[in-house]
């Protein structure tokens, strides 16, 4: 697992590696977009519904992590 | 008057909850070592309390998370090509100016030292241009509601921009430099205070004199030879060992009154478990920075100067001589009069 600083913003002189560098991250970011909608909305739901409902939910439960 | 903040009562927990970030962060550790990321993260490894993280990006209304997705994009530029032709000579002023140009509020410099760098994580540069940028007051007064964190991710993207544009002219010089945004792989807050912009606070944040807690940082490091800054004493322990302002309107409690040791050095420190619940149920809460009485603007100086003067008129009681000297010259005016 590498850091944004190693993953992206260390530049190679050469406009072929920045070019795929800028693509990486580009995807990486059209990826964060996806998961704001989906499985972000169905998070939201469910967390407006606890709060009205005065319950809880487990992070555990709606929340999954990627494997390293 | 306390002003009415949500209530530390959270619709969200753990079944099988994350190691204590107290414990990560080293409280009571009497040994010296480098922090540990646990939240907040750049990426580089999987931390503790990356659930709580990740349900606090994703509970963002669409236009804050909108703006931290476009500061990655813009952090692309962090580093990039040296000129071949090395300028000699000090260029320190020359980079201050360009980061002031380019809107930072203050700029400091400093060597990095270990307290900045997170455990595991070695860089090859030597020096830090540390950039403060102070958030707008009309903004921030609506803390803790969105409108305030919008403002937040706001200044982190133009700070990011003075960081990369610092960057970028320094190797044009010919010298390489990387900026480091929000998130990044070092921790600000130590290379601020060594850098002379301010000092840290009971609320665990900087304590600039110019804008008090209510900025956001970026750093540039460089192998760039230039002169250090040195650290400053604007009074900020006189004022917090005394005031108890964010101790008593943090809602989660998580502010002490007094210094703990947290990895072998006494300091002040924020109670993590309690605060980042808190953090994550008001989008960025940030209550006690703005609370803060360094924070009102234009009220800095001020400050310091009258805390200066207590501090001197309390050395000089505690000199017998001088004490007794300034009694009798008392009594010799109220004689004569």
């Amino acid at each position: 697992m590498s850091s944004y600083e190693e993953r992206f913003y260390r530049e190679s002189p050469d406009l072929r590696s920045r070019v795929a560098r800028n693509l990486r991250l580009l995807i990486w970011l059209v990826g964060e977009l996806i998961a704001w909608f989906w499985p972000g909305r169905r998070i939201r739901r469910a967390y407006r519904k606890a709060e009205q409902d005065g319950k809880e939910i487990y992070l555990d439960d709606v929340i999954e992590l990627d494997q390293e | 008057m306390k002003k009415c903040f949500p209530p530390p009562d959270y619709a969200f927990d753990y079944r099988e909850g994350p190691v204590s970030g107290n414990v990560i962060n080293g409280l009571g550790e009497e040994t010296a070592r480098r922090a540990r990321q646990i939240f907040h993260g750049s990426g580089a490894r999987r931390l503790e309390w990356e659930r709580l993280e990740t349900f606090f990006a994703l509970t963002m209304p669409f236009r804050i998370y909108w703006q931290g997705l476009v500061n990655r994009w813009v952090l692309r530029n962090a580093d990039g090509t040296v000129a071949k032709t090395t300028v000699s000579g000090d260029r320190t002023e020359e980079v201050k100016s360009v980061a002031r140009a380019a809107g930072a509020g203050t700029v400091g410099i400093c060597r990095i030292t270990e307290d900045a760098l997170f455990e595991n994580y070695e860089t090859p540069f030597r020096y830090a241009v540390v950039i403060v940028m102070p958030m707008n007051p009309d903004e921030m007064q609506f803390l803790p509601e969105p409108r305030a964190a919008l403002e937040v991710m706001h200044v982190y993207l133009k700070i990011s921009r003075v960081a990369i544009k610092v960057a970028s002219a320094i190797r044009a010089m010919g010298w390489p430099a990387r900026a480091y945004g929000e998130s990044a792989d070092i921790l600000h807050i130590p290379l601020a205070v060594n850098a002379g912009l301010g000092e840290l606070g009971k609320h665990g944040s900087l304590i600039t004199q110019q804008f008090g807690s209510s900025v956001r940082l970026a750093t540039v490091l460089t192998n760039m030879p230039l002169t250090v800054d040195e650290p400053v004493d604007i009074c900020v322990e006189d004022l917090c060992l005394g005031c108890r302002r964010c101790t008593i309107d943090c809602p989660a409690d998580a502010i002490v009154d007094d210094k703990r040791l947290v990895r072998g050095v006494k300091k002040w420190y924020v109670d993590f478990d309690r605060c980042v619940p808190y953090f994550v149920k008001t989008l960025g809460c940030g209550i006690c920075i703005e609370v803060c009485p360094w924070t009102k603007p234009g009220r800095g100086p001020g400050l310091t100067e009258k805390l200066l003067a207590k501090r001197q008129k309390k050395a000089l009681a505690e000199i017998p001589g001088v004490r007794h000297v300034a009694r009798k010259t008392k009594t010799t005016n109220s004689g004569t009069d």
